[in-house]
């Protein structure tokens, strides 16, 4: 399976949301990088057949967006927003949007209970949806876009409310669908794709910034990245100077990580390897410094 | 599909929204209903009830005619009836079709006395007094004779306990009782006005009291005039009609009908707006707009679903009353038709339910919000006929709900069935072009043709 996208362009009246957007997505886990309000919503929506787009083209192995009822049995979505029927159980949920999406009764009775086992809430199927916890009703989102058995993932902002474990569990059972089909995954959280994602593309006030290897992503900041130690009266200074990645006190010292294109001359830089967040504050850096990116 | 549309029954079985409909349907069919059920099944012996089966086979004459005899009725009955409702303070009134009761003030409650004075003759402690003088009632029959209610008897026991029983009805021809009772009938006043200035002091009384009450003159004809309404004894041709062209059943399910209709013109539509309010409130859209299923399956699916929901307590509601109907026809030895409920609801009711919810369809998935109470609030109280309609009459090709408030009337109403089936048709073909512009609005919205909610 493989997503080409062509001069994608969403407009809300004159304000394009997305604007000149060329991709290709290909199998395995694919991270929607942004800032929010960046677009990847819309872009997401676009994917999933809930928007149209304004201009430019999407295929899927060939099969045009606008043609729903071939890209639909393809898609499974997870939107960043849904709460479902709260008086509904775990399983009844399952059956109805089963049925919406047409699935065989005889299919479903297989499914339903593999897919709530593969995302441990089998115990939990006749309890009623108010009663899950936020990260009960996101795997049971995830269990929902996976009814259809899709080729196409698409899950916006999966890990937003969920504590640490549950961020952790989640993305290994993404993992685990993403063997053999597209799994496209949103979030403004870089540690969150960095462990998941093989590629990448970030967006930024809806344009495309970058689109490649989490690897490549984090080349961009090669040779900019340095970690110092600095007296805290001369801190401000510093951050007034240079672009500062992360800060940690110690005693009368501050060690920080500061992205700079020169060596720095105070506190002793060390040029560090730079890691994919470091990447992507470069590829913002010098989108605020107006530089070709 | 089939699992779709339980799952969707589910729902609707689960919202506020449904179980106050049928409240509301219940209270309708208790209050305007089963009690008519049950009063005219235990009047059988009274010669305005449908039931009544004259020994002699003399019934009231078929006429159009305002008699000397029915004008003196009409007047008898309004002045006894607003002196009834003189005491108590309590008028009733037809403000949206349905009976109220009005208080008045104190006021006002002296103009009534002013004219109850006018009227009778009697003074303000005399009309308080007047009726319990009543021993016997009768009811005039425009031909001469009338059929009288002999006074009951009354007794105690040694045990002390107080009995009455009621009396029986017995027709009286020029008898020396009937025209004693017509000079008093009463028991108390004689009219002392001519019929025209009756109707001046009816016409400021209908002011006192408000839009369309007892008292108006449309009410006077509809309850005095020999027509179909209850109170006036039934004439040979409805009694014909009761039993051999209705069956007896066929009357019972018109009134059914007629008294769950104000019920149908409006609460099936916020049955509907619930249900589909709910993909908005729990933000579901975005998990069944990209699903397979055709727009076309899941509103017909959603739309069938209520219609059933709706439907059922209808057809379960009348069960208990058509049960003492048919075992008292089948006690007298007549046999019914048990399906003429199903029949009526079906031609008669579905239409109305099928339009007033497919007009909260097309507006619901239109807006997604609460809007579709705008007309199903205008269609409430818009497209209701008027209060002289109530017993039958509005019989136009748009008329979105047919009023039948009686137990007679069959030939009027088989007159115009031409137009009534009409009416049925196009008012449902109507509501199926709803359901087909609501299913290409929810198709354009699954596609981002319009625009989702944020």
């Amino acid at each position: 399976m493989r997503i080409e996208i062509t001069a994608l362009k969403k407009c809300y009246g004159d304000n394009a949301v997305l604007n000149d957007i060329s991709l290709t997505i290909g199998n395995g886990m694919y991270g929607l990088l942004g800032r929010n309000g960046a677009g990847k919503t819309t872009f997401m929506r676009i994917l999933s057949t809930l928007l149209k787009p304004s201009e430019g083209k999407i295929t899927f192995d060939g099969i045009p967006l606008e043609d729903t009822k071939r890209i639909r049995p393809l898609i499974g979505y997870l939107p960043q927003e849904f709460s479902l029927y709260p008086d509904m159980s775990v399983r009844e949920t399952m059956r109805y949007l089963a049925a919406m999406s047409k699935i065989p009764v005889e299919i479903q009775r297989e499914r339903i209970p593999k897919l709530l086992q593969q995302v441990n809430l089998w115990e939990s199927r006749k309890r009623k949806v108010r009663k899950l916890s936020g990260g009960m009703k996101r795997r049971l989102g995830i269990a929902q876009a996976l009814l259809n058995n899709p080729e196409i993932l698409i899950v916006d902002e999966p890990t937003a409310h969920l504590d640490p474990e549950e961020r952790l569990r989640f993305y290994n059972l993404l993992d685990e669908f993403s063997s053999d089909r597209i799994v496209i995954v949103s979030s403004h959280i870089v540690a969150d794709l960095e462990a998941a994602c093989a590629n990448v593309a970030v967006l930024d006030a809806g344009r495309l910034l970058y689109a490649g290897t989490m690897d490549k992503l984090a080349e961009t900041a090669r040779g900019k990245v340095y970690e110092l130690r600095i007296p805290k009266n001369e801190l401000a200074a510093v951050k007034r100077d240079y672009y500062i990645l992360s800060s940690q006190g110690h005693l009368s010292d501050t060690k920080i990580r500061i992205l700079a294109d020169h060596v720095p001359a105070a506190g002793c830089p060390a040029l560090c390897v730079p890691t994919v967040e470091d990447g992507y504050m470069e590829l913002l850096r010098l989108l605020e410094k107006g530089e070709k990116i | 599909m089939k699992r779709l549309f339980l799952m969707e029954c589910g729902k609707i079985a689960r919202s506020i929204s449904y179980w106050l409909y049928i409240g509301a349907l219940f209270a309708a069919v208790i209050q305007n209903y089963e009690r008519t059920v049950e009063s005219e099944l235990r009047r059988t012996d009274n010669p305005a009830s449908v039931f009544y089966i004259a020994e002699n086979g003399v019934y009231a004459d078929d006429t159009d005619q305002l008699s000397e005899d029915t004008m003196h009725t009409m007047m008898m009955e309004a002045t006894k009836r607003l002196m009834d409702n003189y005491r108590s303070n309590s008028y009733e009134y037809y403000p949206f079709g349905y009976v109220k009761r009005k208080t008045l003030s104190e006021k006002e409650q002296a103009a009534i006395l002013l004219y109850l004075n006018e009227l009778t003759g009697l003074d303000g402690q005399a009309i308080i007094g007047a009726d319990e003088n009543r021993d016997s009632e009768e009811i005039q029959i425009s031909g001469g004779g009338a059929f009288v209610l002999n006074p009951g008897k009354k007794g105690t026991f040694e045990n002390g306990q107080f009995i009455a029983e009621p009396g029986e009805w017995e027709y009286v021809e020029n008898d020396s009782r009937l025209s004693q009772s017509l000079e008093s009938p009463g028991g108390g006043f004689e009219i002392q006005v001519t019929f025209e200035r009756f109707k001046e002091i009816m016409d400021c009384v209908n002011h006192l009291i408000g839009r369309n009450s007892y008292f108006s003159w449309t009410m006077l004809s509809l309850y005095y005039y020999p027509n179909d309404m209850q109170d006036t004894p039934i004439t040979e041709q409805q009694h014909r009609e009761f039993y051999e062209k209705d069956r007896v059943t066929g009357a019972f399910a018109r009134y059914f009908c007629d008294s769950i209709s104000l019920i149908i013109l409006c609460l099936p539509a916020f049955v509907i707006m619930d249900l589909l309010l709910k993909d908005k409130r729990y933000k579901m859209n975005t998990l069944i707009y990209p699903r397979t299923e055709s727009s076309a399956r899941i509103i017909i699916t959603r739309f069938e679903a209520v219609v059933c929901m709706i439907m059922l307590p209808i057809l379960i509601l009348p069960i208990k009353s058509l049960l003492a109907i048919v075992s008292y026809c089948h006690n007298i030895g007549i046999r019914v038709n048990i399906f003429t409920f199903a029949a009526y609801i079906f031609a008669w009711i579905l239409p109305t339910v099928l339009l007033v919810m497919s007009i909260a369809l097309f507006v619901t998935i239109l807006t997604e919000n609460h809007s579709a109470v705008l007309p199903a609030g205008l269609i409430w109280l818009f497209c209701r006929p008027s209060v002289d309609k109530i017993a039958g009459g509005n019989y136009g090709p748009f008329d979105l709900i047919i009023r039948h408030n009686t137990l007679k009337g069959y030939g009027r109403m088989m007159e115009h069935m031409q137009i009534l089936i009409l009416n049925r048709i196009l008012v449902s073909v109507i509501a199926l072009l709803f359901v087909g512009f609501a299913i290409i609005v929810y198709d354009a919205k699954r596609k981002g043709g319009i625009r989702l909610e944020s």
